[in-house]
């Protein structure tokens, strides 16, 4: 008998061992695949911010062999990490499923091995089926009840609370919709910030598609445009957490695919009319260097799209789409004056029907068209090079024209104190009564001004005084008379036009640095701040926030510590 | 005819042009007549042969479990049985497709005419049930893999409270009747999608399966059996087919001694003590209990039916179509200021939205209908346990319960009249 | 077995009834079943005009390496020279076309090969493909050749597949299993 004691007391010893070494070893797989796990097998290597940041360098220094060596040696590296997680993980299966048999055989052994036959405890007193049976069914009775609340409850529990929409505030389109003033509804906005150390910065995300056209806002939706010579993309950023809410692409034809000439890839870009939002029936509007337009509803669907043939402009075509009622206007200037290409285009915003086209005879031009609210009924102000000139927005017959203008233009017009006022770098500022019909050109401009006049940035006005951005100098002038007041050069060079936020002006030069200046007839310097990268678009705002377009980032202002 | 003809020449027409244009995006190149396409990717149906090896390895299974049971009493085989069952059904098989998961495939196959069943899925349903009711719940005790895993690591079983034990015994109906309405609703296959062993056996899954399989893991090895006894809807099937069955695993082949040495040899509770000394118990309050019992059943199968309709609408959600709706409906009415992606794949499909929200009412409508149907049959289980647990039956001596017991084998071997047990074990009766 | 059981008692002659009917029962369930029985049995596959590529194949399958992968239908296929699903959108600015730093696969599973003037054939290495579906994303832009399907070859066939519970498009359907592909072999050998 001790013999046999013995002997099993041995194979449980040696049961015991055994189950310490599998659970350890079991231990040890688990711990390396959970390792591996958290390198996470399925996400992408060619995501990893190092090689976006290396691609970012490679961007900026095109074509460095170094950073291309680089880049590939790290992107090899990242996929090797990558086959040799799933390979760890794989292995690891079996070996654990190994470590469980063994863990499980040991098991069985040890239990074996230290099993005795149970001795009655006790005198039988038999089974009280009368309180095993009440027992029972107070069991039952106390499920039903759990299973009761459990049905009352999770209804609530699973009832979705409302996520209502907390960024708010409506920027429609360039410069802030069809009148493009520049003057933002919305004053609370941080001075100062700075894109690098994150200050007052709510978030910053990267757009990845290159595009000159600016941010337009609606609530929570930032809608912004991208493109390079084959594709073309509008983008839904999620106001709060700055995430991709949608993408999509626009191939509005068969000629869409044709990659129009002269485009300025790093200038002009693909894509530099900003989208035009039509808050009243829940739909944007995109254009792209190509001649496609799009309506696309918030959701990111496209309700039409229309391919206007491939401009023939000599930087790229960038103005914006202006919506006017039930009418989208498209100011497609192209060519020379005399090669009679430039039209104005009515489109039906419902269903891209043409409406109306009116040939103008300019020829290619940038600035976008703005819908003055002059007394008489609402006009359409385009500037291109010799004239500007007014239309009626419903039918697209033209009301006056002034020849003021020369050269390459790239400011819009603005209207401001009943006047419009038309810009051009090689020509001059001239202020227009827009009550005239016909070529008003010698009886309805007010006043003209001829020094440091903008190339590409638009003027800004609040209806006493107005401000324009020539390279660098800036100088501030009177509304009533055309006098100078002050100016100053920044010397650096504009392009994003300067907007006006409560009684503040803020100016971004093209490498990202931001001047605050005070809006008033005496010149006096706010602030300063940086957005930490190149900079062309004009800025747009919402309830408390400002949004700017860096060459590669969408950065969204906000005061952080309130 | 010929119209319809017609019709499906002129669909087969238009389509074929929509394709034509769609493929020009990007007019492939001329590349001669050298080229050779490479060959398409489409790999063959393999280890088709599978499911009907596993039809026939059950079955086999089966016969053996029922002979190892019953005419050889023989714990260790059964025990062996059910490792061999564990690996093959188990890890080799990965646990798919099961009786216990089945239930949902017959379920959505009777009220749902547009889905298909394989034969295989029927016959993993019907061959236990049919063996049940011939020789008990054999099918439990050493062929279903997760009876096994939850046997194979039953290392210190302790007992639960009888309270308890009907208490959590409620639970198997009750997944059961949302398992069978989700399915026949088109909504989930639940038991699939919880099943807190699939995950191990195929050693791979969400963390949150894998953690919930530990947990039954480490609760079998004190509970026995936790799944079997208080969640498997199947097992619940098995064990009314078993009330019935033919003939089924006694404790002795021989007549009982009433030695005691079985009392405490069961870890699920089946065995039951003969009650002769105990009884006639006071009759009056028996047939009072009895009674106040019969007179409660409407009440209780009407309060659970009423409850179930009220909660229809969050079951609803179960299924995707109605979540995508209301999804919409949120987006759509700016109550939220987000997208979901299951929001914007409906938007991109330009699915009219008024043809989602009819589809989701109909599948509301179906559950408010099925959750009535439910809430009945819970109702009625409720009920007749309380009527059950009210009536008295004589036992004369230690009996292995028809509904409870799994056929495990392990009272057998403490039973000094089965001529098997020739020596006694260490510190038994010697 | 004790006698006392087999005996025909009144309890007995009811189990023995009710069994009958539950065997029954159990015919006329199974047949019910029947009615909608697959003649080889069925099988999970995509329907690739409903999928949003959003990845989630890569990632839900209970498989660790997703049975769910990329297929190329090379008749649809325009051999572009900048293939949507090949480049990272965006990448056309920079000098080189042909490095790594521009790729959209994560495992470098899509690859290219000359054929002539600006076509190019691309072929998918299944053994490097997980199934994110990156690329076809990408190639919706295009001829949307590129697609995701079930590999039959690999596909357990679960009886609820977890992708298509997480498949934000409802785009996993059944399909019989003479039929598993949406390929169409027709108009893959045609042109």
């Amino acid at each position: 008998m001790s013999a046999t004691n013995n002997k099993t007391a041995q194979w449980r010893l040696a049961s015991i061992m055994t189950m310490a070494v599998a659970g350890a070893f079991i231990l040890f797989v688990v711990i390396v695949m959970a390792r591996a796990w958290k390198a996470n097998i399925t996400s992408n290597p060619t995501d990893h911010p190092r090689i976006e940041k290396l691609r970012d360098d490679l961007a900026a220094d095109s074509g460095s062999e170094k950073i291309i060596t680089e880049l590939r040696n790290e992107d090899l590296a990242l996929r090797k990490e990558f086959f040799r997680t799933w390979k760890i993980l794989s292995n690891g299966v079996w070996l654990l499923l190994g470590g469980a048999c063994v863990l499980a055989a040991s098991l069985t052994i040890a239990i074996s091995t230290s099993k005795k036959t149970p001795m009655p405890i006790g005198k039988s007193k038999g089974p009280n089926d009368m309180l095993a049976g009440l027992l029972g069914r107070v069991g039952i009775a106390l499920a039903a009840i759990a299973l009761t609340g459990a049905a009352l409850t999770i209804p609530i529990l699973t009832r979705e609370v409302s996520t209502r929409a907390q960024a708010k505030g409506i920027w429609p389109g360039f410069r802030g919709g069809p009148e493009a003033s520049g003057i933002s509804p919305y004053t609370d906005v941080p001075i100062s910030f700075d894109g690098i150390t994150g200050q007052n910065i709510a978030w910053k995300v990267r757009v990845p598609l290159n595009g000159q056209s600016s941010p337009a806002i609606w609530d929570n939706s930032v809608f912004i445009t991208g493109a390079n010579k084959q594709t073309r993309k509008v983008y839904c950023f999620d106001a709060l957490s700055g995430r991709i809410t949608w993408d999509k692409s626009i191939t509005a034809g068969p000629g869409s695919t044709k990659v129009p000439e002269g485009v300025m890839e790093d200038d002009t870009t693909y894509a530099a009319p900003t989208p035009i939002i039509d808050v009243e029936n829940n739909r944007i509007f995109v254009m792209f260097a190509n001649g496609d337009v799009a309506c696309l509803d918030t959701f990111g669907k496209i309700i039409w799209q229309k391919h206007l043939g491939t401009p023939d402009n000599f930087y790229g075509h960038a103005a914006s789409p202006v919506l006017w009622k039930k009418n989208l206007i498209i100011q497609l200037d192209q060519g020379e004056p005399d090669d009679k290409l430039s039209a104005l285009i009515g489109l039906n915003a419902d269903n891209g029907e043409e409406l109306w086209r009116t040939t103008r005879p300019v020829g290619s031009s940038w600035p976008t068209p703005i819908i003055a609210p002059v007394e008489s009924g609402d006009q359409l102000i385009t500037c291109a090079n010799p004239f500007a000139i007014s239309y009626d927005p419903a039918t697209g017959k033209e009301i006056w024209r002034v020849d003021c203008l020369d050269g390459d233009g790239g400011p819009s017009p603005i209207y401001a104190a009943g006047l419009v006022f038309a810009v051009n770098v090689s020509s001059k500022i001239a202020a227009i009564d827009p009550s005239g019909k016909g070529d008003v050109t010698k009886t309805h401009v007010k006043w003209e001004f001829d020094e440091d006049l903008p190339d590409t940035c638009s003027p800004l006005s609040d209806g006493k005084l107005l401000w324009m951005m020539a390279e660098g100098e800036f100088s501030c002038m009177d509304v009533a008379t055309g006098k100078r007041l002050w100016n100053k050069n920044f010397e650096s060079s504009f392009y994003a036009s300067p907007v006006l936020v409560g009684d503040r002006i803020y100016l971004i030069n093209r490498k990202g640095k931001v001047y605050v200046i005070s809006a008033g007839r005496e010149l006096e310097e706010l602030g300063k701040a940086d957005l930490g990268e190149a900079c062309d678009a004009s800025p747009a705002f919402a309830e408390g926030r400002m949004y700017i377009r860096g060459k590669k980032h969408l950065y969204c202002i906000e005061e952080q510590n309130k | 005819m010929r119209l319809i003809t017609a019709g499906i020449l002129v669909l087969l027409a238009t389509s074929t042009c929509a394709l034509g244009t769609e493929a020009s995006k990007y007019p492939p190149p001329d590349l001669g007549p050298d080229y050779v396409q490479p060959p398409g990717h489409m790999p063959e149906i393999t280890h088709e042969i599978m499911p009907i090896v596993d039809i026939a390895i059950l079955a086999v299974a089966l016969v053996l479990a029922s002979y190892l049971a019953l005419k050889q009493r023989s714990r260790k085989g059964i025990w062996i049985l059910g490792v061999v069952s564990l690996i093959y059904f188990g890890f080799y098989r990965q646990g798919c497709v099961c009786p216990i998961g089945a239930i949902q495939s017959i379920a959505e196959a009777i009220f749902n005419p547009a889905a298909v069943i394989s034969l295989v899925v029927i016959l993993f349903f019907v061959l236990p049930l049919i063996f049940t009711l011939m020789f008990g719940r054999t099918f439990c005790g050493s062929v279903c893999p997760l009876g096994a895993i939850q046997e194979v690591v039953l290392v210190h079983p302790v007992r639960l409270p009888g309270i308890l034990r009907h208490a959590l015994g409620l639970l198997p109906c009750v997944y059961l009747a949302l398992a069978v309405l989700f399915a026949a609703t088109g909504s989930a296959y639940v038991i699939c999608r919880y099943d807190p062993f699939i995950a191990l056996f195929r050693m791979n899954g969400p963390a949150g399966m894998l953690i919930l399989g530990a947990c039954f893991i480490v609760i079998s090895m004190f509970v026995g059996r936790p799944y079997c006894r208080f969640l498997c809807p199947y097992g619940l099937l098995l064990s009314w087919a078993s009330k019935l069955s033919w003939t089924r695993v006694t404790i002795t082949p021989n007549e009982c001694v009433k030695c005691r040495l079985c009392e405490n040899a069961c870890p699920y509770d089946a065995i039951s003590k003969p009650n002769t000394k105990t009884l006639p118990e006071n009759r009056k309050r028996g047939v009072i209990g009895l009674l106040g019992m019969m007179l409660l059943a409407p009440l209780v199968i009407g309060a659970s039916a009423w409850i179930m309709v009220k909660t229809a609408p969050t079951l609803a959600k179960m299924h995707p179509t109605v979540r995508l709706s209301q999804r919409v409906e949120r987006e759509d009415s700016k109550e939220v200021s987000d997208t979901t992606d299951a929001s914007q794949a409906f938007r991109e499909s330009g699915r009219p939205v008024e043809d989602l929200h009819a589809t989701a009412a109909e599948i509301r409508e179906n559950m408010t209908k099925g959750s009535l149907i439910a809430g009945l049959f819970i109702g009625l289980v409720i009920a007749l346990r309380l009527i059950a647990l009210s009536t008295r039956r004589t036992r004369q001596d230690y009996q292995a319960d028809r509904a409870l017991c799994v056929a495990c084998g392990r009272c057998f071997e403490f039973c000094p009249v089965d001529p098997r047990n020739k020596k006694p074990t260490d510190g038994g009766l010697a | 077995m004790s006698n006392a059981q087999d005996k025909l008692t009144r309890r007995n002659f009811l189990r023995t009834a009710a069994r009958g009917t539950c065997a029954a029962g159990l015919g006329a369930l199974a047949i019910a079943s029947a009615g909608n029985v697959a003649t080889r049995r069925s099988v999970w596959q995509i329907d690739p005009s409903k999928c949003t590529a959003c990845g989630n194949c890569a990632t839900h399958c209970v498989l660790t390496e997703s049975a769910v992968k990329c297929a190329h239908q090379y008749a649809k296929c325009g051999r572009c020279n900048f293939c949507f699903g090949y480049y990272k959108s965006g990448s056309s600015g920079a000098k080189s076309h042909s490095g790594v730093e521009f790729q959209l696969c994560p495992t470098d599973a899509l690859l290219r090969k000359w054929l002539i003037e600006d076509s190019y054939e691309y072929t998918i290495d299944l053994e490097k493909c997980t199934g994110c579906g990156i690329c076809v994303k990408g190639c919706k832009e295009g001829n949307g050749s590129l697609f995701l399907q079930v590999d039959h070859d690999r596909c357990t066939n679960c009886n609820e597949c977890t992708i298509a519970t997480a498949c934000p498009a409802q785009a996993f359907v059944r399909l019989p299993a003479e039929k598993p592909y949406w390929f169409d072999q027709g108009t893959e050998h045609k042109s």
